[in-house]
């Protein structure tokens, strides 16, 4: 801890002016710097990040970042994220001497604030970042006092079925916002088989837009006519934009979108 | 005069290529005045030292590696289908990297391939032991267990350890030359072109012995000694590679059988043509996964897949495949 | 002049002795066949006094030199093996094939144009193997063999599969080279009456063993002959060549 605290001095001692350079290999990373105010400063993003100006350069995919255009703007800082990258890539970048960040996968709500609060540190905006932090805990607070106790299960892919374990991001959102996450495990995104899945027989299933199509949906639901969740009609497909990349805005979204959810009806 | 003219021209690819990674997209302008102004601080000149250079030899090598291994391999089983992905030995080699990461052994890259080698060596001399009698089929068998061991090895390993961890690593298998390190590539590059000059000489001996064993050992060749010696140079080159660039499979198929319909079964010929052509081949391939839009990247199997399969397809058709194209 | 000479001699593979105590001795310049039913261990014999099955026990003494004691591309010097190739090598063309046979001589230069007249090859040289009717092809094999200027050229069945103009064409040449060059040849044969026509002796194999050695005269004994091959026969002399012949009799004339 002591040491990250030096490190983060370290890094804010980098951007003491007011103008400097900040590339973000990882979207949900680009949209807590926007989040942060930092509009201006991020230079270089990928192609999976939402672009908002045109001076913003892209720098490669959130995989196979470009390293001779990283090194051509030469950023005062990279941040990057552990899921997504190579090992290589990190250890090319940091020979041309640019500060990397890298940043652990964050699987619930405290690892968020704290990466959260880690790069606002970073960015000498404290301030600004516990102003958003309370205001969204507070909205949050409001929202759920009820705790309903119905079963939410979160389904990222069909053939394999794959969902999201109470141990991962999504699992920690359904449990704040009031539902509970029926399938238990040590692993974050297990395959379950279709048997266990008319065990678990959740009273609400979401299931991100990712590669999954609407008809598909249909059509697989088609087959399980007696899960609750098909009977009455509960089946939600999410903005996986929202639902899949952790950052404080998604998250508490996500939190307001399943709540809203769990009281309808 | 006519047969030489497709040999200009693919020099004259060949170099095209070259310059064109080397320099695509570098403002040359500032490049020159920075070299004559002896400022070798600048990041052009750094993206051009350290980045670019390393990684045109990468390819080239690598994509000569591969070629003159499928070559040593197929003369060695006697198939043409052999190389050192459908053998198992590349997975081996990569199954080795990724297990020195997760374990997080405490060695350099550089030892954690090399761990990767011997642990490839230890399966295919393993394995060689085992099949002692019936080299041909048993071999492509082989390869296919170990493939399939490697893949599932891979899925017991994101049960017990952490998935970012040898997601970290699995990408890099997927082979590319985006990150390599310009020492590394160096020291790879000298070992690979030692190898290879030791299997050039051996050509003639491989000449004799694809007649068969009896008739190789009548002719006074110690036909076991030398199928072990090149068995174990290609598992050194080819952990070599992996270690470099991650598995890029097919070229080592593609390119050799592309070339002896050419050169014809005189193996040094062959050995030189499918190094030469399996470099140019692996580098224009890299060159067109990094630039074709840039900045994004596109891994380099895309294109060794489908242009290698395109040109394998056409000469399948256009005359048959271990036959010779007449002058 | 003894060239070869075999004492109590034991091979084969793995666990099997195919080849059990056999003993004798060929001189400079002889043509000798070796003839037997299938499985009696005739190539098994040519392929370990070529030095590719292991010897168990026993010798093989080539200029009263063990093949052991000879270094590999000595002995492919002295001795030269026609045996089956690889699918895979008919690939080749049908001079670099030929050049092949160079490899223990390093490659140095004989007079390639004569052998390639000899054996009428001009034609076919840039085919590649796999082009070639069998009859051209077993040509190439005893070419290359030739190419190879070994003192002892040991052919297994150099004329199976063949139609009888092309096994004569290629005995008469293999005769010659015998005859001119005093190459000793020790061949396998199926057909007992081409072995009879063109070897100087004879060694019929039977289960490993020698069951008799000697001139055609001798060996063609009907009564030997039937107990081996377990089929009638009828020995009859050739009149043109006054060498014995065998006329197999079918089972279904037995009872005449």
């Amino acid at each position: 801890m002591k040491n990250l605290y030096l490190l983060v001095f370290t890094y804010s001692l980098l951007l003491s002016s007011t103008n400097y350079k900040i590339i973000s290999l990882t979207p949900s990373i680009t949209e807590t710097l926007y989040l942060l105010g930092e509009t201006k400063n991020v230079v270089g993003i990928t192609s999976f990040c939402k672009r908002i100006s045109k001076e913003q350069r892209i720098v490669g995919t959130y995989i196979e970042p470009n390293i001779e255009e990283i090194i051509k703007i030469n950023p005062d800082i990279v941040f990057i994220s552990k899921e997504g990258t190579k090992k290589e890539t990190v250890e090319k970048l940091k020979k041309f001497n640019i500060n990397v960040v890298i940043f652990e996968p964050v699987n619930n709500y405290k690892e968020i604030k704290y990466q959260f609060l880690y790069i606002s540190k970073i960015l000498k905006k404290e301030k600004t970042a516990k102003d958003i932090l309370r205001k969204y805990e507070a909205s949050f607070r409001q929202k759920t006092k009820k705790y309903t106790g119905k079963k939410i299960l979160c389904i990222l892919s069909l053939n394999p079925l794959i969902v999201a374990s109470d141990k991962s991001y999504i699992g920690d959102i359904i449990k704040n916002s009031g539902g509970i996450n029926p399938v238990i495990s040590q692993i974050k995104y297990p395959s379950i088989s279709l048997e266990e899945l008319l065990k678990i027989n959740p009273e609400i299933i979401i299931i991100p837009e990712m590669g999954i199509n609407k008809k598909e949906i249909e059509r697989f639901f088609i087959r399980f006519k007696n899960l609750n969740a098909a009977k009455n009609n509960r089946i939600y497909v999410l903005p996986s934009d929202v639902l899949c990349q952790p950052n404080v805005k998604n998250y508490f979204l996500s939190v307001q979108k399943i709540s809203k959810i769990l009281e309808e009806k | 005069m006519k047969k030489f003219l497709w040999i200009y021209v693919i020099c004259l690819l060949f170099i095209l290529n070259i310059a064109f990674s080397l320099f695509y997209n570098l403002d040359l302008n500032l490049l020159i005045t920075n070299i004559i102004n002896k400022n070798f601080t600048t990041t052009e000149f750094k993206i051009l030292t350290q980045i670019r250079i390393p990684r045109v030899f990468a390819s080239f090598f690598v994509g000569a590696a591969l070629a003159i291994t499928g070559c040593v391999l197929q003369s060695v089983f006697l198939n043409p289908l052999c190389e050192g992905y459908t053998l198992g030995i590349a997975s081996c080699a990569g199954l080795g990297v990724i297990v020195g990461n997760i374990l997080n052994l405490p060695l350099n890259k550089f030892f954690n391939s090399l761990l990767g080698v011997i642990f490839s060596l230890g399966v295919v001399f393993l394995l060689v032991l085992l099949f002692k009698k019936t080299v041909d089929i048993s071999f492509i068998l082989a390869g296919i267990v170990l493939n399939f061991f490697f893949s599932g090895v891979i899925i017991l390993l994101t049960l017990f350890f952490d998935p970012y961890e040898i997601h970290y690593v699995l990408l890099w298998l997927l082979g590319g030359f985006s990150s390599v390190d310009a020492h590394y590539v160096y020291i790879s590059c000298i070992v690979i072109v030692i190898c290879i000059v030791i299997l050039i000489n051996m050509g003639d001996k491989f000449d004799v012995m694809i007649l068969g064993k009896e008739k190789a050992i009548s002719l006074g060749i110690k036909e076991r000694i030398i199928k072990n010696i090149s068995i174990l140079i290609c598992v050194i080159i080819l952990s070599l590679c992996v270690s470099l660039s991650g598995i890029i499979s097919f070229v080592g198929v593609i390119v050799p059988n592309v070339v002896k319909m050419f050169t014809g079964l005189k193996h040094k010929n062959w050995f030189f043509m499918s190094l030469i052509f399996g470099g140019f081949f692996v580098s224009l391939c890299d060159n067109l996964a990094k630039n074709l839009l840039y900045p994004l990247e596109i891994p380099i199997s895309v294109f060794t897949g489908i242009i290698g399969s395109i040109f394998f397809l056409v000469f399948i058709l256009k005359g048959n495949l271990y036959g010779n194209i007449k002058s | 002049m003894v060239i070869l000479k075999v004492e109590e001699l034991v091979s084969g593979y793995q666990d099997i002795d195919v080849i059990k105590k056999i003993s004798f001795s060929i001189s400079t310049g002889e043509f000798v066949g070796i003839i037997g039913p299938n499985a009696s261990g005739k190539s098994t014999l040519l392929k370990t006094i070529a030095g590719v099955v292991k010897i168990k026990s026993g010798r093989v003494l080539i200029n009263d030199k063990d093949i052991m004691d000879y270094h590999h591309k000595e002995l492919a010097k002295t001795v030269g093996l026609s045996t089956n190739i690889t699918d895979y090598s008919l690939n080749f063309k049908v001079r670099d094939f030929i050049l092949l046979a160079r490899y223990p001589w390093n490659f140095s230069e004989i007079n390639y144009e004569e052998l390639y007249e000899e054996f009428e090859l001009k034609s076919i040289l840039k085919k590649t193997l796999k082009e070639l009717s069998s009859g051209e092809l077993q040509r190439v094999l005893i070419a290359q063999l030739v190419a190879q200027t070994p003192q002892i050229f040991l052919l297994d069945e150099p004329v199976s599969h063949l139609d009888v103009g092309h096994q004569i064409g290629i005995l008469d040449k293999l005769k010659r080279i015998n005859l001119e060059k005093k190459i000793t040849i020790l061949a396998s044969f199926h057909e007992l009456n081409l072995a009879v026509e063109y070897c100087d002796r004879l060694i019929l194999l039977f289960n490993g063993e020698i069951r008799k050695i000697g001139t055609p005269k001798e060996v063609m004994d009907y009564r030997i002959l039937e107990e081996v091959y377990n089929t009638k026969l009828i020995v009859k002399t050739n009149p043109i060549s006054e060498k014995p012949y065998v006329i197999p009799v079918p089972m279904m004339w037995n009872n005449f």
